[in-house]
């Protein structure tokens, strides 16, 4: 076997042998984690479908997130009129802060409270359905 | 289909002959073959990959960590696992070319569930004619079990394909007494031993299938029949001889002590797990017992088909049969995706009954590609949230931060994705190996822990400012958590999130998941810490 061909056979070893093709992970504390190679975390928002409901129903609204437990919300046009939804963990979180007496102003549609604050009736029942999408049940 | 040249015996079942275009007969039969073979293959890649990106769960985790280590270290980590390395080794090869991302390392198990199409139709052929290839490389086309283990990073459509090999081997080799594909039982069961356990439940079922075989053939079948049978199962241990030490101290050290004793309910998950619906099975296995009532008329009962039948049975559901007595008196091993191996031979049996079937066989082929090919039918169900926990935790995480993982064999997971730097315990006490699990006497081992001290010692060595990041198994479910090593789990969790919440030095910075749509496997909820002095 010629010299050409023992250094590509070992080199293809090499090449097996060492997963040099698996990127590293990047560090803990580098800037824009999510975006580096070699992470395979991606957070799961519960607000993307609900979003391009809203988007292609050409509602105007913004995203944000709670100051307390910082939780995915949707603001549609502006307080006070604008209705609010905030995204629970679970269906189960959202169902039982009613029960339990509190978030009385709001609706339960899956794990969202929707707030209607002032919004007109034809809006609201676009957001209601926006809302409710892939909701089961 | 005008490929159904052959044509049933039995006055009962009616033929069907479909008429191609002119232009479609004018082609050389292989390359008419070749190209349902091909359409076949391209229906169930675009099947099976619609969800291919879908996140990993805590076998996959363990999977992908044992394979991020070179490959001369994989053998030794395997002995602590507990599971053989044949398929730890190819993907540490396959991620080596491709990445260790979700998608690229489950293309690797779609890989192994498309040949077996072209496999099941080469080996069915042989011993079934055409037809029956034809309706077997369709059952192996749409097949629920072959669907869901596509998307997972692990060995069981690896395992499902050596199971197939092994089953012609049998079938051409024992049956058909085409010796050279003796030869071919005994690698593929010797390969069959390197990737999972469930291996001997298929070898065992292989030489009770022989005892019965050769009670009931005649003498051209019986010559030689037991001396090929030494020569295949002695073949298949000496080749297996390397790793027998290992596998002997995984029996003597290794359990699954997160498994239960199955009962009787073996045929609900047969027909969920492996067909894909109750439904679907009744329309199946009726098919099938159509196709193959002639056989229980006294001119049929001795015939080489009768005898392929009975071993296809003999093989499948003897596995199956084996594997829940050993689960019952030796150690529980009884989960769905166990079941690879037997599959084929079940496959291939309804397969030829089908086929054998006339209209009845050609419905039921089209209520089983219309039941099936649909990608949202066996859309693997959200398999687990720690993609999502990485994603919020892994962004407020600095170098030497500790992680403690309620779950100790979840780390891996947790380790794919969390971002590097960090510090690893889990629920045994400090982990310096995260990527996989050593399951070596895990179960006293983990009994033995003094949780109060352990905990303590682990909270002191934070520094100030230092963060901790506690994962815990969500244990809502009362049957997953009923096993003695996970009924430890739920409640170590609880120990533990008892001593880090009520630590004064420690305050809660953040929660997650903030969305939590429920998980088919095991999810798991996280708080992190941070030590204020």
């Amino acid at each position: 076997m010629s010299a050409v061909k023992v250094a590509v056979a070992c080199g293809l070893v090499a090449l097996l042998i060492s997963a040099c093709g698996i990127p590293p992970k990047p560090e803990a504390g580098t800037p824009h984690l999510r975006k580096q190679p070699g992470t395979h975390a991606r957070t799961d928002d519960p607000r993307v479908k609900h979003v391009a409901c809203l988007r292609s129903a050409k509602i105007h609204f913004h995203q944000y997130y709670t100051a307390e437990h910082h939780l995915p919300a949707i603001q549609v046009g502006s307080l006070p009129n604008g209705p609010t939804i905030i995204f629970y963990p679970t269906p189960g979180i959202a169902q039982g802060l009613q029960i339990m007496g509190e978030e009385q102003a709001a609706e339960v549609i899956g794990g969202a409270l929707l707030y209607p604050n002032k919004a007109t009736g034809n809006e609201l029942s676009t957001i209601e359905n926006c809302t409710a999408t892939g909701v089961t049940g | 289909m005008s490929i159904t040249t052959e044509t049933t015996d039995s006055a009962v079942i009616r033929e069907y002959r479909i008429r191609l275009p002119r232009w479609l007969r004018t082609l050389p039969g292989w390359l008419r073959t070749g190209g349902i073979l091909l359409l076949l293959c391209a229906i169930s890649i675009w099947v099976r990959s619609r969800y291919v990106g879908g996140q990993f769960w805590m076998d996959e985790g363990i999977t992908v960590g044992i394979s991020s280590h070179s490959l001369s270290a994989i053998p030794g980590i395997m002995r602590v696992d507990g599971s053989p390395p044949l398929f730890y080794m190819l993907l540490h090869i396959w991620m080596s070319w491709v990445g260790n991302s979700e998608a690229a390392t489950h293309w690797l198990s779609i890989i192994f569930a498309t040949l077996t199409i072209p496999v099941s139709y080469w080996g069915t052929l042989s011993f079934a004619g055409k037809r029956a290839a034809l309706s077997a490389a369709t059952v192996f086309a749409f097949n629920a079990f072959l669907d869901y283990y596509s998307l997972e990073t692990r060995m069981y459509t690896l395992m499902t394909l050596l199971g197939l090999l092994a089953t012609i081997g049998f079938i051409r080799g024992f049956v058909l007494r085409e010796r050279r594909y003796v030869a071919l039982f005994a690698v593929s069961q010797a390969l069959m031993f390197y990737t999972h356990n469930w291996s001997l439940f298929f070898a065992a079922a292989a030489a009770i299938s022989l005892a019965i075989l050769y009670r009931y053939s005649g003498a051209e079948i019986r010559k030689d029949l037991i001396r090929d049978a030494i020569f295949a199962f002695v073949g298949a241990v000496i080749l297996f001889a390397p790793w027998i030490p290992n596998f002997i101290y995984q029996v003597a050290h290794t359990a699954a002590p997160w498994d239960t004793r199955p009962r009787f309910g073996a045929p609900i998950q047969i027909a969920t797990g492996v067909i894909g619906a109750a439904s679907l099975t009744v329309v199946m296995v009726v098919g099938a017992v159509v196709g193959y009532s002639k056989l229980f008329t006294r001119p049929h009962r001795m015939t080489q088909e009768a005898r392929i039948a009975l071993m296809l049975l003999c093989l499948g559901i003897g596995t199956l049969v084996v594997a829940w007595v050993s689960s019952q008196v030796v150690t529980p091993a009884w989960v769905v995706r166990y079941f690879a191996p037997a599959i084929p031979a079940m496959l291939i049996l309804l397969a030829i009954g089908i086929s054998r079937a006339g209209v009845v066989g050609a419905v039921v082929v089209i209520f089983l590609v219309l039941f099936m090919a649909r990608p949202s039918a066996f859309e693997p169900a959200y398999k687990s949230d720690m993609q999502d926990l990485g994603a919020e935790m892994g962004q407020l995480m600095h170098n030497g931060d500790l992680v403690i993982v309620g779950q100790p064999e979840s780390t891996p997971l947790a380790y794919y994705y969390l971002p590097g730097g960090l510090r690893w315990a889990n629920t045994m006490g400090p982990d310096p190996h995260p990527t996989y699990f050593n399951w070596v006497n895990a179960l006293p081992r983990y009994k033995a822990e003094n949780v109060t001290t352990t905990v303590d010692g682990m909270l002191n060595a934070l520094k100030p400012g230092q963060q901790l990041l506690f994962i815990r198994p969500m244990t809502e479910g009362a049957l997953n958590w009923k096993a003695p090593w996970t009924f430890e789990i739920r409640k170590r969790s609880a120990q533990y999130g008892a001593i880090i919440a009520r630590d004064k030095q420690l305050v809660q910075v953040a929660t997650a998941p903030h969305y939590y749509r429920g998980a088919c496997c095991i999810a798991d909820s996280a708080v992190l810490y941070k030590k204020v002095h």
